[in-house]
């Protein structure tokens, strides 16, 4: 296609590689990936499970802004719920279960169907040029990969080691190979590296297992899709189990403890406070009688059974010892323990909000590289810096999104803004404004955005179109009057359903479901809605200020030296630019004073 | 805190400033450094921290040093004297807002709002937001964010975690409930502390010569003001300060209000009612050998939602026009009238005690009041979200709109101390519930 309009080169094959990737090709860049493993792509050493309260709403919008990870997870869920059904529309977050090797399928698929060029390597060094850019990337066999942007999405690879009890292992995930070099070659460039942990559980041969002794975890019946072009459906759900660890499990670890890595020492990188060890639970809680396991089974012809819940880094022989106090699990054979991982990440702070790196342009960082964790925050990450990567080339304004316009706009916005204690995992108590950012409007908040970007294609255009027609529909149906008040007044009383009200207005029923439970969510929350509007617009005021683009930077009296740099240096369009470039905030009010005066003192 | 901006400032400070090593002018910008307080005859009267902002790069734009005594009114002054004996000058009040916002060219809340986008979330914010707490209002305020931020951990951790926080929303309403009437509790005893804190200012108003600058050199007993009797002398607002009833009062005398032609009095005139507008306790004197006037009954009929006192002045002089009028007026507008002579100083005690009653209802000895209007704004806040959140439980709405108001609650509080409310919260999730998988 377009070859000449300019080239990416992606560092890594994981979700935020892959978006990334897919994002730059289909926005016309010729774009390659390098990876350790091409054959590895979109894998998921943790459990086979994309969503959950905060990163459904991820998943959501990665979809709206044309990504791929809501198809692929639709195209291979094997069970979704929703969870939060009761707690309000701002938490209602859709979990699934996936088959893992039919969610690769599909990414391998559309990578390929995109025309993204695939190179196995290592690559060791980040190429600078004289200008201070970014120009490609060298591997360890020496090779040199160039391209006028370079996103890296390397995830946990970083000088990562695996740790099991005793055994430390100079490796990736599950056998992979570790990545050399390449966190020398950042730090070399000046880059601040952190270090993580992470960990996870051991996986079981299915045939090992004695089924019936485990209670079954009941799926719903309710049609449910992550993507707006999926058909939502009503998912078998008969494959995720549960029990619980009991004293003889316990007793395992309290005797075993002196041999975690986790509590004698051995691993100094800070892990996930919500994705605490198995034998860190049972120490910090002493008093829980039991902890629930989930078994959830990797993929529809896999062998391997997922512990979740049970995650460790206790040598191999007590994590054996400890499955099998587990009902059901007496003869249990582990196929892959349960590991910790150590690993490099650079410390985010160092990111514009596009995600490229302040001090050396034409860089760009996505993923766990960034010090966060979860599948949809990687793609989510990936898929910024990949269209970012996109417009930089084009010469384009960068697609930044606020706090108050995705969850994707909090994600970023606080890693970049905020220091990280631990790998950062998006919770819907993160964003203030999560009453406006639910998953069911995710394509409401960004279609347009995905569209005015180029990857939102005619056929979703038309079905969001159609769509939004009828959610004008349903609101003029409710807002007329009959009589007394409009049906939607009635509405604002948490006692009323839409459904309350079909006898009086019949031409409800011919409107699809989604589009109702949205328009009803509108009406019902109206006033809190509101609330939350007014208090973003008036952050927004401020953002928006445009600053004109031939200013003459030396007339505003009292900029600091730095301040006007900054200004001449990238000439910002608005106010919300110049502080993301990192105008100081006595800077930007003086510039907003100037700009408000309309001339010099 | 002392703050001292402009040029000279670091040899200001430095004057009664003393570092345990080294001049005050070689220590390291912005960096916190202990210094013992020297008055001028060399005695040691506190040990401070004391920080140097060298311009441009200080909120004034200019070197600024600002001095942190260990706490205590006298302490403060003490410095504040300090300072002013070696050559500041005291500023006016907001003047370090107003150089550092460009002469008024923005406002305080443009700029606030600026800084919040800027930088609601980093470090520098909140540690600014923490100094501004201590002592036992502090320890109350906490307490009462730490009640908010648990309640919140709750109900946003069954949200985020619900496999394994469980829903607590029965005992949430009576819990709300204690909290409300805590708060409550506090801001009704707001206007004493406030009051005890800052100090009030009371502005005297009325006609043209009816008394006004005899009642206030009689209520400072001192001749501060020029006195005679030839209407509209006092042309500009003259100011003391004073003690009532041990109540910081800041006593303004203002112009008499008439309309005239003068530019002079009629700017003089201007300023007495912007006085009377911004002050805590309007004294409106009226003549007892004249009576009320139509004039007055306008400006009392303005000022009607105010603290007024109506003064009846002259009662010396056995006239009582003006104490009969004052009856029919007062009465329905259920305005104190208080019969003062400033020849025998007769009234003026009842006075005193009158403005100082405006500010004591409820104050039990011993219990906590509010330090400023900006920590009474904040718990007011908080109070009005505790209580959106209890309608929102009894109407039955659910728990994601609850939980938004818990939050704003929690982070009108943690305005004054300083925390991240969303990161305060997700602690006491890990710490109180066996969360993650």
């Amino acid at each position: 296609m377009n070859g000449e309009i300019g080239t990416v080169v992606v560092v890594g094959s994981g979700h935020a590689a892959v978006e990334a990737a897919l994002a730059s090709r289909r926005l016309g860049l010729e774009t390659t990936i390098v990876a350790l493993n091409v054959a590895k792509v979109s894998s998921m050493p943790c459990n086979p499970s994309i969503g959950g309260p905060g990163k459904a709403q991820i998943v959501s919008e990665i979809d709206a802004l044309g990504g791929e990870m809501a198809l692929a997870t639709d195209h291979a869920t094997t069970s979704m719920r929703l969870l939060n059904a009761s707690k309000g529309p701002a938490v209602q977050s859709l979990r699934a279960q996936v088959d893992k090797k039919v969610y690769a399928a599909h990414m391998r698929r559309a990578l390929g169907e995109a025309g993204v060029r695939m190179v196995q390597g290592m690559v060791r060094d980040i190429l600078v040029g004289k200008d201070g850019r970014a120009c490609g990337v060298r591997l360890r066999d020496g090779r040199e990969l160039r391209g006028d942007v370079v996103v890296l999405a390397t995830g946990v690879y970083l000088e990562s080691r695996v740790i099991i009890g005793e055994k430390i292992l100079d490796s990736g995930p599950i056998g992979e190979p570790a990545s050399h070099g390449l966190s020398a070659s950042l730090k070399g460039l000046g880059v601040v590296m952190g270090r993580f942990k992470t960990g996870t559980s051991p996986r079981i041969k299915r045939g090992s297992i004695s089924w019936g002794e485990l209670s079954i975890e009941e799926g719903t019946d309710r049609p449910y899709a992550f993507s707006f072009m999926s058909k939502p459906r009503v998912w078998e759900s008969e494959v995720c189990y549960s029990t619980y660890t009991n004293e003889a499990t316990h007793k395992v670890i309290r005797k075993n403890v002196h041999r975690s890595p986790l509590l004698n020492g051995t691993i100094e990188g800070i892990g996930p406070r919500y994705c605490p060890s198995i034998e860190d639970k049972v120490v910090r809680f002493p008093h829980r009688a039991r902890h629930q396991i989930y078994l959830e089974i990797e993929c529809g012809d896999s062998d391997d059974v997922y512990l979740l819940g049970l995650s460790t880094s206790l040598p191999e022989d007590v994590q054996l010892e400890m499955v099998r106090s587990l009902p059901g699990m007496a003869r249990a054979v582990i196929s892959v323990p349960g590991y910790a991982i150590e690993y490099d990440y650079v410390v985010p702070s160092q990111l514009r909000p596009t995600l490229e790196l302040k001090e050396i342009p034409g860089l760009f960082t996505a993923g766990q590289i960034n010090g966060s964790s979860g599948y949809e925050e990687a793609a989510a990450q990936g898929l910024i810096a990949g269209i970012n990567a996109a417009m930089t080339v084009m010469g384009k304004e960068p697609v930044v999104l606020q706090r108050d316009e995705a969850y994707i706009g909090v994600l970023i916005d606080d890693i970049t803004r905020t220091p990280i204690r631990e790998p950062y995992r998006m919770l819907t108590g993160r964003a203030e404004y999560r009453l406006l950012l639910r998953q069911s409007n995710a394509d409401t908040r960004l279609t347009p955005l995905g569209r005015r970007i180029g990857l939102v294609s005619d056929e979703r255009w038309e079905c969001f179109r159609i769509k939004e027609g009828q959610m004008e529909t349903a609101r003029a149906l409710l807002r007329k009057r009959r009589g007394g008040e409009a049906v939607w007044d009635l509405l604002r009383n948490p006692r009323y359903s839409l459904a309350d009200f079909f006898p009086e207005i019949p031409e409800l029923r011919d409107l699809p479901s989604g589009v109702l439970s949205e328009v009803e969510i509108e009406a019902k929350y109206q006033g809190f809605i509101e609330r939350q509007e007014r208090e973003a617009r008036r952050l927004a005021r401020y953002r928006g200020k445009a600053i004109p683009p031939g200013l003459d930077v030396a007339r505003v009296v009292g900029l600091s030296k730095e301040g006007q740099d900054k200004l001449r240096k990238h000439s910002p369009a608005t106010l919300g630019r110049a502080l993301e470039i990192g105008l100081s905030p006595s800077d930007a009010m003086i510039l907003l004073a100037y700009l408000r005066g309309g001339g010099e003192r | 805190m002392v703050r001292v901006s402009g040029p000279e400032a670091i040899d200001v400070a430095g004057a009664f400033a003393r570092l345990r090593k080294g001049r005050l002018h070689d220590l390291e910008d912005r960096r916190l450094a202990l210094a013992r307080l020297v008055d001028s005859s060399g005695n040691v009267f506190d040990e401070a921290l004391v920080v140097v902002m060298r311009g441009p790069r200080s909120f004034t734009g200019e070197d600024t040093v600002e001095v942190y005594c260990h706490g205590g009114r006298l302490v403060t002054e003490k410095a504040l004297s300090e300072a002013l004996s070696h050559g500041a000058r005291q500023a006016e009040p907001g003047e370090f807002t107003r150089r550092a916002y460009l002469s008024g060219r923005i406002s305080l809340e443009e700029a606030e709002a600026v800084l919040e986008v800027v930088e609601a979330r980093s470090e520098a914010a909140l540690f600014q937001a923490g100094r501004r707490l201590c002592g036992e209002l502090g320890a109350m305020v906490r307490r009462w964010e730490g009640e908010l931020l648990d309640i919140l951990a709750e109900v946003q951790g069954a949200a985020d975690f619900p496999e394994d926080v469980p829903d607590q929303r029965e005992q949430m309403y009576g819990r709300l409930r204690v909290l409300a009437g805590e708060l409550d509790g506090f801001l009704k005893r707001a206007p004493l502390g406030l009051a005890l804190s800052d100090g009030i200012t009371v502005c005297l108003v009325g006609r043209p010569n009816v008394g006004k600058s005899s009642l206030f050199n009689a209520l400072l007993r001192e001749d501060r003001a020029i006195v005679t009797d030839f209407p509209g002398t006092t042309r500009d607002v003259l100011r003391e300060t004073s003690e009532w009833d041990g109540l910081p009062v800041t006593l303004l005398d203002t112009a008499g209000l008439r309309a005239t032609e003068e530019i002079v009095e009629a700017i003089g005139v201007l300023r007495a009612e912007a006085s009377a507008e911004e002050a805590e306790v309007i004294l409106y004197v009226v003549d007892d050998t004249e009576g009320i006037l139509e004039e007055d009954i306008r400006w009392l009929e303005k000022w009607k939602d105010r603290r007024v006192v109506l003064v009846v002045s002259k009662v010396d002089l056995g006239v009582g026009s003006g104490v009969r009028d004052a009856r029919k007026v007062a009465g329905p507008a259920g305005q104190k009238v208080v019969k003062v002579s400033s020849v025998t100083g007769d009234g003026l005690d009842v006075l005193k005690r009158t403005v100082a009653g405006f500010f004591e209802s409820g104050a039990g000895v011993g219990d906590i009041v509010p330090g400023s209007a900006r920590q009474v704004d904040c718990v007011r806040r908080a109070l009005d979200s505790v209580s959106e959140a209890m309608s929102e439980l009894e109407e039955g709405w659910t728990d994601d709109v609850v939980a938004l108001s818990v939050e704003r609650g929690a982070k009108a509080l943690a305005e004054l101390t300083g925390r991240d409310v969303p990161e305060a919260a997700l602690d006491r999730v890990f710490s109180r519930f066996c969360v993650g998988k």
